[in-house]
C-alpha cells in the first residue's frame, strides 16, 4: 500500500517537474492581477509554499480551470470532479469534522447552511485584486452573493433557466408560445422533465410553481403524463430522437453539446408569459474556513472572480458571467439575463431558506415522498 | 458456544491449529473483524436517529424512521426490489445448466464460452447498459426497428424501461455471468466419480443431477443465492436510468434519491439502510443454521478426484446455442459500446458525418487518464491479492479452527453487504474524518483498498469457506502428520486444493474493484481516481461518448486480466 502511494506520489512529482520545466520556458499571463500590491504578492508567495489548491466541481471544469490557473498564477490545482450531490456530501462531512482536505467547492446554493456553524471562509474580506473589487467590472455595479451578508457564497455567473426545449422536427417553434400551450392534449406523454426532486429539474419546477401556481404545475407534470429522467443528458437525448419532443429542466451544457454536434433541431424556446428564473448553477464558490491551503484558496477565489477565471467558466459552461467585461461568443442568447427584467432569483438566501422548503414539500405531496 | 459443541459441529478440527490459537487470538480476530464490519453498521444505525442540523451535536429523533415508514413510495420500492430480485433464482438455474455443460460435457468452444462470461462480468455496467438502451428502446431501439420490418410485427416488441427490460440487462450483463463464476469452481471441485457411481447404479443423468450433484453443491448454491439476492437488492445504476422514467423505484434508488436532496436526507437514507440490515440478519442466520445442519460435505478427499468431461451427441447443438447466447448478450452491446465511442453523439447514426475519433483523442490526452489506468490496475491487483489471502485465512479459521469467536466472526463477515455502496462510502468517509489516526490516511490509496476489501469480504469469505468445507480435513491432517507446520500446510495443501475458487475470487474482486464507483466515489482524492471514476466524471458531464471510450479501455483491461487468469489456471490444471 505504501509502495503504491509512493509510486502515485512519484507520478505526481514527475508531472509537477515536467510542468515546472514547461512553465520555466514560458511566462505567467500578465495584466489580469495588476494592482494587487503587496498583500496580493504576499498571499501569492505563501500559496506557492502550500502546494496545489484542491477544488471540487463539475468534471468538465477541471481541465480549463487547472490549465488557466497554472497559466495565470503559476500555481497548481488538484480538481476533483463529480456530481454536485457527491461533492457536497464530501465537503460537508470534511468541514463538519474539522478534518478538511478540500479547499473550495463550486456548487449550488446548498452551501448556505454551512454559514451558521462557521464552516466557511469570508470571501468578501479576501478580495485582493482591484479588478475584482471595482464595481465597474460587474453587471449592475456589484458582485453577486448567495448569502444575505454578501460574504461567503460568491456567485460568478447566473443564467436564465426554466424554458422548455423543443425538437423542432416534431414541434414547430410557434406552436408553444405560452405555458398554457404545454397543456394541449397532443403533448400528453410527449414531455420529458429532469426530475423535479433534483437540482436543475427542481429549479424549473419551482419557477413554474412560483409563476403559474401549484394547480398549473399539477396539470403539467401529472395530467400531461410527463416522463421524468434522472439524468439531464438522457432527457436531451430523448428530445433529440423525437420520442419526447419537449424537455423541461435541462441545463445549457447538455443542450449546447447536442446542438454543436449537429442536432440543430434541439431548440430552447423562451415563453412569452414569463422571463424565466435566474440560477447560479455550478458558479457558486465557497471556501472552507479551515482550508488546508488557505493562501492558495484565496488566490483561486481572486482568480475565479477575475476576467480570465470567469472566461474559463463561461466558456466551459456556456453560461454568462456576472462580470461586465466577460462576453463569450459561444454563450447562447437564451441564457443571458436581459437588462431591466425582473427574474425570480433562486440563489438568494431568503428565497432558498423560506420558499424553497415550502415548494419541496408541495413537490413531495404531488410526486410522492 | 462450548468447546464440545464446537468440536461436534466441525469434525475436521485440527488439534495442532487449536494449540496455536488461544483465547487471545480469538479476541484479536474478533476485534479486527468487528472494527472493519461492525463499525460502519453501528454508525449507520446511530446516525439514522440523528436529526440534528449540520455541525450540531447528536440529537435523538425518529423523524427519519417516521418518514420512511410513512412513505408509500418506500414500500413500493421495497416491493419492486423483491420483484426484481426474482432474477436471482432464474440466473442460478441458467448458470447451473451452463456450468454443468461447461465442466461435465465436452462441448465445442467451451473455453470461449466460459471466457466470454467472465469477460462479460468485467465489463463496465453503465456504458454496456447504454448499449442495450440503443438496442431495445421502445421508440428507437435498433432491434425493435429490425423486428418491425417483419411482415407480422406492427408494434415494438421490446421496452427497456420496464421490469422485464431491467431484468434482462441485469441477467445478461451481471447476474448470469457472476453465477457461473460462483458455481463453476464448485462443479470443478466435485469429483465426477459421485455422478458416475449414480449413473452406473441405473440413475439417469437428470436423476443423478437431482439426487447427487445438486445436494452436494447445495452450500455453494445457497451461497450464490444469498449473495445474488443481497447484491440484487443494492444495485442502483441500472434502476436509476431505466427504472425512474417508468416510475419504478427500488430500495437502492430511494436511498440514492434521499442522498441527492439538497441538503441530503441522511437520517431517512440511513433508516432505510437499517431496515435492510434486518433482512440481511434473517438471511445470514438462515444460512448459518443451514450450514450447521448440512454438516461436512467434503467432495475432495485423499482418494483423488476426476473431473473428466464426457462426450455427448447433442453437445455441438448446445454449443451453438451457448455461443449465440454469449454473442447476443455480451458481444452485441459491447459492439454498440465500441461504435458509440466513435460516434459524434452516442448511438446517433443518422446524423451527417456521425463518426469521429475526437473522443478517443480527448480521453487519451486527458491528464487524469494514465494515472487512472495505473490506479485501477494497481488497486485491482492489490485488493485481489490481499483479498484472496485474507479471505482464505479467515475462511480457514471459520471452517477449521476451534477459536471461540469463529461463529461471531462468521456472522460479522456478512455485515458489509447490509450497506449499499453509496451509504458505505458516506460511512467510511465519516469514520476516516472523525476517528483519530485514520484521518492521516485520507487522501491516499489506503482507504480505497480498505473500503474495497470490506465490500468484497462477504462474497470472498463465503465462496472460499464453501470451497474449504468441500475439501476433506484428512488431507491437511496427512500433511501435519508428515511434520508440516500450519503455514506450510495452508500454503502447500489447503490453498492448492481450493485454487479454482481462489482464481475465481481474485477475478471477482479485481473486476468489482475496477468497476466500483459508489463505494469509492466519496473517498477517492484527486490523485487516487480510478478509470471507473473517470468514466463517471465524463458521464456526469453528459459526455457519454468519452465515458464509452473509458468503458472500452476497461473492457480491454478486463480481457487481458481474464486471459492471463485463464492461462494461469489452464497451466496449473484448474
Amino acid at each position: 500500500m505504501t509502495i503504491m502511494h509512493r509510486t502515485s506520489k512519484w507520478i505526481g512529482a514527475f508531472a509537477g517537474a515536467v510542468a515546472s520545466v514547461t512553465l520555466a520556458g514560458s511566462t505567467l499571463a500578465a495584466g489580469w492581477d495588476d494592482g494587487g500590491g503587496e498583500a496580493w504578492q504576499k498571499v501569492l508567495e505563501a500559496a506557492r509554499k502550500e502546494g496545489p489548491v484542491v477544488v471540487l466541481g463539475r468534471p468538465d471544469l477541471g481541465k480549463p480551470f487547472a490549465e488557466g490557473f497554472k497559466r495565470d498564477t503559476g500555481l497548481s490545482m488538484d480538481f476533483l470532479g463529480g456530481q454536485t450531490r457527491e461533492l457536497q456530501s464530501r465537503f460537508r462531512r470534511e468541514v463538519a469534522s474539522g478534518n478538511v482536505l478540500s479547499d473550495a467547492i463550486l456548487g449550488g446554493e446548498t452551501a448556505v447552511d454551512m454559514i451558521a456553524p462557521g464552516y466557511l471562509m469570508s470571501l468578501s474580506e479576501n478580495i485582493l485584486l482591484p479588478g475584482v473589487k471595482d464595481p465597474k467590472n460587474w453587471i449592475n455595479g456589484k458582485m453577486q452573493w448567495g448569502d444575505k451578508g454578501n460574504t461567503y457564497l460568491f456567485i460568478g455567473g447566473e443564467y436564465v433557466h426554466g424554458w422548455p426545449v423543443l425538437n423542432t422536427n416534431v414541434i414547430k417553434p410557434g406552436d408553444i408560445r405560452v405555458w398554457e400551450d404545454m397543456l394541449k392534449p397532443q403533448y400528453k406523454g410527449k414531455i420529458v422533465a429532469f426530475d423535479p426532486r433534483e437540482g436543475a429539474g427542481g429549479a424549473a419546477a419551482a419557477y413554474i410553481i412560483e409563476t403559474k401556481g401549484i394547480e398549473f404545475f399539477k396539470k403539467l407534470y401529472t395530467d400531461q403524463q410527463m416522463v421524468l429522467a434522472r439524468d439531464g443528458r438522457q432527457a436531451v437525448e430523448w428530445l433529440a430522437r423525437g420520442s419526447h419532443p419537449i424537455a423541461l429542466g435541462v441545463v445549457p451544457p447538455d443542450v449546447e453539446y447536442f446542438r454543436n454536434n449537429g442536432m440543430k433541431n434541439v431548440v430552447v424556446t423562451p415563453m412569452e408569459d414569463g422571463p424565466g428564473t435566474l440560477l447560479g448553477g455550478s458558479a457558486v464558490l465557497t471556501i472552507a474556513k479551515k482550508a488546508p491551503h488557505p493562501n492558495a484558496a484565496i488566490v483561486f477565489f481572486n482568480w475565479y472572480a477575475s476576467k480570465p477565471g470567469q472566461e474559463a467558466f463561461s466558456t466551459t459552461w456556456r453560461t454568462p458571467s456576472n462580470r461586465a467585461d466577460v462576453e463569450i461568443a459561444t454563450v447562447p442568447d437564451y441564457v443571458k439575463p436581459k437588462a431591466g427584467q425582473k427574474y425570480l432569483e433562486q440563489y438568494r438566501e431568503d428565497w432558498w431558506m423560506q420558499r424553497r422548503t415550502v415548494i419541496e414539500k408541495q413537490l413531495e405531496e404531488i410526486l410522492g415522498k | 458456544m462450548n468447546e464440545a459443541a464446537s468440536s461436534a459441529r466441525v469434525p475436521g478440527t485440527s488439534r495442532t491449529a487449536e494449540a496455536r490459537f488461544g483465547w487471545l487470538s480469538g479476541l484479536l480476530l474478533l476485534v479486527l473483524i468487528a472494527f472493519l464490519t461492525l463499525a460502519p453498521v453501528v454508525y449507520v444505525v446511530i446516525e439514522s436517529f440523528d436529526v440534528s442540523p449540520l455541525g450540531a451535536p447528536f440529537k435523538f429523533g425518529l423523524d427519519g424512521w417516521r418518514d420512511i415508514v410513512g412513505s408509500q413510495r418506500t414500500w413500493n420500492s421495497i416491493i419492486y426490489s423483491f420483484i426484481l430480485s426474482t432474477r436471482v433464482p432464474i440466473a442460478i438455474l441458467v448458470a447451473l445448466g451452463i456450468s454443468w455443460l461447461l465442466i461435465r460435457v465436452d462441448i465445442p468452444g467451451r473455453r470461449f464460452i466460459e471466457l466470454s462470461l467472465l469477460f462479460g462480468f468485467f465489463l463496465p455496467g453503465v456504458p454496456m447498459m447504454m448499449g442495450w438502451v440503443l438496442l431495445l428502446d421502445k421508440n428507437y431501439g435498433l432491434l425493435n426497428v429490425l423486428v418491425q420490418k417483419l411482415p407480422f410485427v406492427t408494434e415494438p416488441l421490446f421496452s427497456i424501461y420496464s421490469i422485464p427490460g431491467i431484468m434482462w440487462v441485469h441477467l445478461s450483463l451481471t447476474t448470469i455471468p457472476i453465477m457461473v463464476i460462483l458455481l463453476a469452481p464448485a462443479f470443478r471441485q466435485l469429483d465426477a466419480a459421485y455422478e458416475e457411481a449414480a449413473e452406473m447404479s441405473g440413475a439417469s443423468t437428470l436423476t443423478s443431477l437431482r439426487r447427487v450433484t445438486l445436494p452436494l453443491l447445495a452450500p455453494a448454491i445457497l451461497t450464490a443465492f444469498i449473495a445474488g439476492l443481497i447484491r440484487s437488492l443494492e444495485t442502483f445504476e441500472v434502476e436509476q436510468l431505466l427504472g425512474v422514467p417508468a416510475n419504478i423505484f427500488v430500495y437502492a434508488t430511494r436511498i440514492f434519491e434521499m442522498l441527492s436532496r439538497e441538503p441530503p436526507l441522511f437520517p431517512q437514507a440511513l433508516a432505510l439502510s437499517t431496515l435492510f440490515l434486518a433482512i440481511l440478519f434473517v438471511l445470514s442466520t438462515f444460512y448459518q443454521i443451514y450450514l450447521r445442519r448440512a454438516g461436512n460435505r467434503a467432495t475432495i478427499t485423499g482418494k483423488g478426484q476426476r473431473i473428466q468431461s464426457r462426450k455427448r451427441a447433442w453437445a455441438p447443438l448446445v454449443s451453438v446455442v451457448l455461443i449465440v447466447y454469449v454473442l447476443f448478450s455480451i458481444f452485441l452491446p459491447l459492439g454498440v459500446l465500441i461504435s458509440g465511442s466513435l460516434n459524434k453523439l452516442f448511438g446517433f447514426f443518422f446524423i451527417d458525418d456521425p463518426w469521429t475519433i475526437s473522443h478517443w483523442r480527448e480521453v487519451m490526452s486527458d491528464d487524469r487518464f494514465m494515472r487512472a489506468v495505473f490506479n485501477s490496475i494497481s488497486l485491482g491487483v492489490t485488493v485481489g491479492l490481499i483479498g484472496i489471502l485474507a479471505f482464505a485465512l479467515l475462511s480457514w479459521v471459520i471452517v477449521r479452527s476451534r477459536l471461540w469467536s469463529r461463529d461471531i466472526v462468521s456472522f460479522l463477515v456478512w455485515l458489509p453487504w447490509a450497506i449499499p455502496g453509496l451509504v458505505l462510502g458516506v460511512t467510511l468517509l465519516s469514520l476516516l474524518l472523525n476517528v483519530p489516526g485514520l484521518s492521516k490516511l485520507y487522501g491516499t490509496l489506503t482507504p480505497l483498498i480498505l473500503a474495497l476489501l470490506i465490500k468484497e469480504l462477504p462474497i470472498g469469505v463465503q465462496m472460499i469457506r464453501t470451497a474449504i468445507a468441500q475439501t476433506s480435513h484428512e488431507l491437511e491432517e496427512a500433511a501435519k502428520m508428515s511434520g508440516a507446520g500450519f503455514l506450510q500446510t495452508f500454503r502447500r495443501v489447503t490453498l492448492p486444493l481450493i485454487a479454482p475458487t481462489l482464481v475465481s475470487v481474485f477475478l471477482l474482486v479485481f473486476a468489482s474493484t475496477v468497476r466500483d464507483i459508489s463505494t469509492v466515489v466519496l473517498i477517492a482524492a484527486p490523485g487516487t481516481r480510478t478509470l471507473s471514476l473517470l468514466m463517471f466524471d465524463f458521464a456526469s458531464s453528459g459526455r457519454f461518448e468519452s465515458a464509452a471510450v473509458v468503458g472500452v479501455i476497461i473492457a480491454v483491461i478486463a480481457l487481458g486480466v481474464t486471459a492471463i487468469a485463464f492461462r494461469l489456471g489452464h497451466r496449473n490444471g484448474i
